[in-house]
């Protein structure tokens, strides 16, 4: 078992490597001139000639394939580049190994490493509140469907799901914004109105009888509200959850339901299920004890599938609800090609993937005692 | 095979709504002539790229450039002159959804045909040859499934240079892991089989092996896969138009005519028809292949026979 996990573990460094070089590999699609406009801020460009340019590509490797050593940059806050400019893999690479550096995001005008950590409590919240019901409601109308065979709950059921699936997460959060939003005005967009925002970051403009006396705990604004007491701000932030959180489970919905309805109706067929009645045990027991615990257990690799799902999810609809969050942040980087704040995404994404589908590999094997790691 | 489809009420369903998007894709010079009509005909029949390499000029054919009356910034509603409306700009709305048909047909299929073989190929290759051939495609594949789908759809499209032929690179450039991996499994389930022992005793080579003996039993899961995919695809470039990664502002492209949407996100409520019918136009073409997909899968999988 520990091995299985430690090699498991010891696959991520090498997949992180490879989808991290893919990024740099596809930067060659460009022109130098053209990688180098990436990293160089705006205003400075101006001022330079074209031989300045020419010896900047050259100092930085940018004519250079990428898989190719050039000279280490390191820590260069000249003015030039943005702080720490690494356009070549090698020495993106250095600078986490030797200064822990992830570089300068662009997109929140602060380093990476901080710029993720920012976004990572509004998209936890997100997450935690959209796989909750997602499971419990999804897992027993899928359960109710299979039961119901063929009768109308079932067409019902199926239909729904189906539609869910095809369902193209914009296009649903745009319709739920019309309608909750623009017609009755009741969930805004954002992730905080301006008030509670005010309260919550502790800025110096705002009412002053609020300031610095609201604590950051946890960063998850539904927590960290009750923990100070502040009620109002509590019911807000839930205010502009419930869109984002409807819109990221109802896709992801409609899976765990199919996935759920069509592993029941095998197992129910099975013969230790004939058997189960045969002893005359009552029908609900039958459903729970013997049916819907082997039943679930594709239920349980397909979460993995929806987290990997909820990467992709997140991005449209934090865009679509203006929600400062990770995938926000992943999509307005990767539009405007700030490449520091990319590779910092996609090696969290990464990460979050390999341990994602390692703990549902462990689950399975607990749910399912044949399952052997080896 | 189509008997069983057109019995099961949700199948028929999709058939019928891919018919009748077939119709409006095919029809779409009738439903929705161009204010200057294209001339030769044939233009509206061929891709542009097609005709211009035997030599026709095709320059003046503008059909899917929807057409705008005038330039004011508010969308109008529903009227007589335009029976679903106008976006932003003044584009005809029912105008861009016909022609966008015949986008979304051209996008999935182009991206799932070149997915698809592309798939195939390195999964069949990778799954028949095993040994170190197996573990570097396989590998290569694990890194592009764990690089997520749309940002990498994202990241390659900004670097190509905004446009639907972006798009479309970008989706088939990462589209491809899934159908080597499903492909790679089945081919390791049958190769050791007595027919294809059968057939390598009797001197059959390499490829013969695979595209005659192998593939053919190991086909149909890809045609499920391709088929949901269908949807899924035209979903995801749509996804990425209307993040603003599209064709120019006025290319009848279902995901382009959303993408308005995000400029009166406080106004939606009073421009409802920018939203909502470019929306289900997208919603029907994805749900009509699911269903599709769906009654494939139940048919093709013998073990959920009975079940339905």
């Amino acid at each position: 078992m520990a091995s299985f996990i430690l090699r498991r573990l010891l696959l991520l460094p090498l997949i992180a490597f490879g989808v991290t070089l893919l990024i740099f590999s596809m930067l060659q699609l460009l022109t130098p001139y053209q990688r180098l406009s990436l990293y160089v801020k705006d205003s400075a460009i101006q001022r330079y000639t074209p031989e300045q340019l020419d010896q900047l590509i050259t100092l930085h490797g940018l004519d250079k394939p990428v898989f190719l050593p050039f000279q280490f940059g390191g820590k260069d806050c000249s003015g030039i580049c943005y702080c720490s400019c690494t356009p070549q893999y090698l020495s993106w690479l250095g600078n986490i190994f030797l200064h822990g550096n992830l570089g300068w995001s662009e997109t929140d005008k602060m380093p990476v490493s901080k710029a993720l950590l920012s976004r990572i409590p509004a998209t936890a919240e997100l997450a935690i509140l959209a796989i909750l019901p997602l499971i419990v409601v999804g897992i027993s109308m899928g359960i109710v469907a299979s039961v119901n065979h063929n009768k109308p709950i079932d067409h019902v059921t199926r239909l729904l799901s189906i539609t869910g699936y095809a369902f193209p997460t914009f296009v649903f959060g745009l319709l739920v914004l019309l309608i909750f939003y623009g017609e009755l005005g009741w969930f805004p967009p954002g992730r905080l109105s301006n008030w509670a925002s005010c309260v919550v970051n502790n800025d110096s403009f705002c009412d002053a009888s609020h300031v610095a006396s609201y604590v950051n705990y946890t960063g998850l604004n539904i927590l960290d509200t009750l923990l100070n007491g502040r009620f109002d701000i509590f019911l807000d932030s839930l205010r502009h959850l419930i869109l984002p959180v409807v819109t990221l489970s109802y896709v992801s919905w409609a899976l765990i339901v199919r996935i759920t309805r069509s592993s029941m109706l095998e197992t129910l067929r099975q013969d230790y299920v004939t058997v189960a009645r045969a002893k005359g045990q009552r029908e609900d027991v039958v459903i729970r004890r013997h049916a819907a615990r082997n039943a679930l257990i594709p239920v349980a690799t397909i979460s993995g599938l929806v987290f990997a799902g909820w990467l992709g999810g997140v991005v449209i609809t934090e865009t679509i609800f203006n929600y400062r969050g990770l995938g926000k942040f992943a999509a307005d980087a990767a539009i405007s090609l700030d490449i520091p704040s990319v590779l910092g995404f996609t090696l969290l994404a990464t990460s979050l993937l390999v341990i994602m589908n390692l703990i549902v590999d462990l689950l399975y094997a607990v749910i399912d005692p044949r399952v052997r790691m080896d | 095979m189509i008997k069983k489809i057109l019995r099961n009420p949700l199948s028929f369903a999709g058939c019928f709504i891919l018919i009748i998007f077939s119709v409006v894709a095919l029809g779409a010079p009738f439903f929705a002539p161009p204010e200057r009509p294209c001339t030769p005909a044939v233009s509206y029949w061929l891709p542009g790229w097609a005709l211009s390499a035997f030599g026709v000029d095709v320059s003046n054919c503008k059909a899917y450039t929807i057409p705008h009356d005038g330039r004011w910034p508010d969308p109008k509603p529903p009227s007589d002159t335009h029976l679903l409306g106008t976006t932003a700009g003044q584009y005809d709305i029912l105008y861009g959804l016909i022609w966008g048909t015949r986008t979304a047909f051209s996008v999935g299929i182009v991206v799932v045909l070149c997915i698809a073989s592309l798939g195939v190929f390195l999964g069949s290759v990778s799954g028949y040859f095993g040994r170190w051939v197996d573990e570097l495609i396989m590998r290569v594949t694990e890194v592009f499934l764990s690089f997520p789908f749309l940002i990498a759809a994202i990241v390659l499209t900004s670097i190509l240079g905004k446009g639907l032929d972006k798009i479309m690179i970008a989706l088939i450039a990462f589209g491809w892991p899934t159908y080597a991996r499903l492909v790679r499994g089945d081919i390791l389930a049958v190769k050791e089989r007595e027919y294809v022992q059968a057939a390598r005793a009797t001197g059959a080579g390499h490829l013969r092996i695979i595209f005659r003996h192998i593939l053919p039993n190991t086909i149909y899961p890809v045609f499920v896969l391709a088929s949901l995919d269908m949807g899924a695809i035209v979903l995801t470039a749509a996804a990425l138009s209307f993040l603003g990664l599209g064709s120019e502002v006025g290319f009848a492209d279902w995901g382009q005519m959303i993408s308005f949407a995000r400029n009166f996100i406080t106004e939606l409520g009073s421009y409802w028809w920018t939203v909502v019918y470019p929306g289900l136009a997208i919603v029907f073409f994805v749900l009509g292949w699911n269903l599709i997909g769906d009654a494939f899968r139940d048919i093709l999988d013998p073990r959920m026979s009975g079940s339905r």
